[in-house]
């Protein structure tokens, strides 16, 4: 997708990419009545994988990642892809708006279904992700599951040491697991749905651009084009 | 207007059970009965307006109408990505609700004015933007953005203009009153001041009030081959795309695009930007 398209923000997909397959097996978003927000939205190459892979989109339709006439871009678009259900780009917006859906829930009367929103490290700068974490809290959204991808990407700005007791601070119930560990991810979204008042956040420790050596942790890579070599060399490196 | 806003608002909460209700910490008091009997889906959610809006979007993916109240700045500078963002893009539908645009705390300084509000939410192509200047349109326009589709924004004022509307008619886009043989016409945007009507009514200018901009087209055709004045209680120039289309001349007269930076009284603040009845007078020879 992205060498085609000659766009896409690889490190981001990588960094989240067990992540996001782990909650579509867990939650089985097609057949349930829970909800996926990817609030990074930049990281959405491994959305579209992950939705390719669970068959909601066709493998083909990936090669017109970011193509003029394609549903896939470099953002998610609610109004293209059904699955999606809010378009993001914009950080900060989908926590407070996975925070409306599970509140939503709750006064629909049913109140089943989970929302499982990711963000990142990075927009835990966002003054909206503290509001809805205060938010939440009091609202007692117990059917709320905010996994942040914590790959330190933010670091060069604001350093959020202690991640965990910040949310813990605002009533929040936390995990703080490996990202990368399909087990332990599984294990942990498992254990996010049982039933508590309080809304639980996953820290998911990652590295951006896990898997290929020259991206982790390289910030020249975040919003870089493959060239030909490039592409060649890091597919032969993932697929080791 | 406040009272009626929140009578309608608090009975439509009560009869439609998909209908919610969210405060920017402003208008709690009057809506404590609703806030007190429906807390599932009328909440007062404080101060965090950006929040506020995506989370009433939330409500909106899930089959509920939001309507979010607070003072204009707040909901419409304040919370612009995400009306643009989680309404616009998204296409999903609410109502936001907005108080004191715009210079209506005219006490309080700029930080609560809000002249911009008319072009900055028409730069969300999807927003249906209401502007009433009496009560009975207020609740008309109210009760159909309530139970409409799509993304509406609904100014509420300080003043109302509803003693002074017997000689006009209604009009699906607000008010109008034509003079036979009339060369010229005035159109209004926003409330007026007191008189203003009774001025415009005394003379040979044809008068049409826009409230409702969904449907501007059926008032630019009226105006064909008349000089046309065009009066916002906004910033000067805000409404100017929609009489883009007309040949002869148009003139604006709005809000000066400066910081105010003077108090007093709405018609002191009128004053300072020849907005008032004797200005427009001169004005409007």
């Amino acid at each position: 997708m992205a060498f085609t398209a000659q766009e896409g923000h690889i490190p981001s997909a990588l960094s989240i990419l067990t992540l996001v397959s782990a909650c579509f097996t867990e939650f089985k978003f097609q057949e349930t009545n829970h909800e996926f927000i990817l609030s990074k939205g930049h990281g959405c190459l491994a959305l579209y994988a992950v939705l390719a892979n669970e068959g909601v989109l066709s493998k083909n339709e990936l090669n017109e990642f970011c193509q003029f006439t394609g549903r896939l871009g470099g953002h998610p678009d609610s109004a293209k892809v059904p699955t999606v259900v809010t378009s993001t780009g914009s950080l900060g917006h989908g926590l407070p708006f996975g925070c409306g859906m599970a509140a939503a829930k709750k006064a629909s009367g049913d109140g089943s279904g989970f929302v499982i929103v990711l963000i990142g490290d990075g927009e835990c700068n966002e003054g909206t992700t503290w509001e809805s974490a205060l938010l939440a809290s009091q609202l007692e959204l117990g059917n709320l599951v905010c996994v942040v991808d914590y790959n330190h990407s933010g670091d060069r700005a604001i350093d959020l040491d202690g991640l965990d007791r910040k949310w813990q601070s605002f009533g929040w119930r936390t995990e703080v697991i490996d990202g990368h560990c399909v087990s332990s991810v599984k294990d942990t979204l498992k254990s996010a749905t049982i039933s508590d008042s309080r809304p639980t956040v996953v820290i998911a420790n990652t590295i951006k651009g896990k898997g290929i050596k020259e991206m982790e942790n390289n910030p020249a890579w975040h919003h870089s084009k493959l060239s030909h070599a490039d592409y060649l060399k890091f597919s032969r490196e993932l697929l080791r | 207007m406040r009272s009626v806003f929140q009578q309608v608002v608090s009975s439509a909460v009560a009869e439609r059970d998909r209908l919610a209700l969210f405060l920017g910490d402003i208008g709690v008091y009057g809506f404590r009965e609703v806030l007190r009997d429906y807390p599932s889906r009328a909440m007062n959610i404080g101060i965090m307006e950006q929040s506020m809006v995506s989370f009433a979007a939330g409500f909106a993916r899930s089959g509920f109408r939001p309507v979010m109240h607070t003072i204009a700045p707040f909901l419409v500078e304040r919370g612009l990505e995400q009306l643009k963002v989680d309404f616009g893009y998204n296409g999903l539908g609410g109502v936001a609700i907005s108080v004191g645009a715009p210079f209506d705390y005219s006490k309080l300084g700029a930080t609560h004015h809000c002249p911009g509000d008319l072009e900055i939410i028409g730069s969300i192509p999807t927003a249906v933007i209401k502007v009433p200047v009496s009560l009975t349109s207020l609740a008309r326009h109210l009760k159909e953005s309530l139970t409409g589709v799509g993304f509406h924004y609904l100014r509420l004022s300080e003043e109302n203009v509803e003693d002074e509307l017997e000689l006009l008619g209604i009009t699906p886009y607000g008010y109008e009153r034509h003079k036979p043989g009339a060369e010229s016409a005035v159109v209004i945007v926003g409330v007026p001041p007191k008189g203003l009507l009774d001025f415009l009514l005394a003379t040979d200018k044809n008068l049409h009030i826009l409230e409702d901009f969904r449907h501007v087209g059926l008032l630019v055709e009226q105006l064909i081959g008349l000089r046309v004045d065009v009066i916002e209680y906004a910033y000067e120039g805000s409404t100017a795309r929609y009489f883009s289309s007309l040949e002869t001349p148009v003139l604006f007269h709005g809000i000066n695009r400066e910081f105010i930076h003077d108090y007093g009284e709405i018609s002191d603040l009128r004053k300072l930007n020849s907005l008032d009845v004797a200005s427009l007078s001169q004005r409007l020879k």
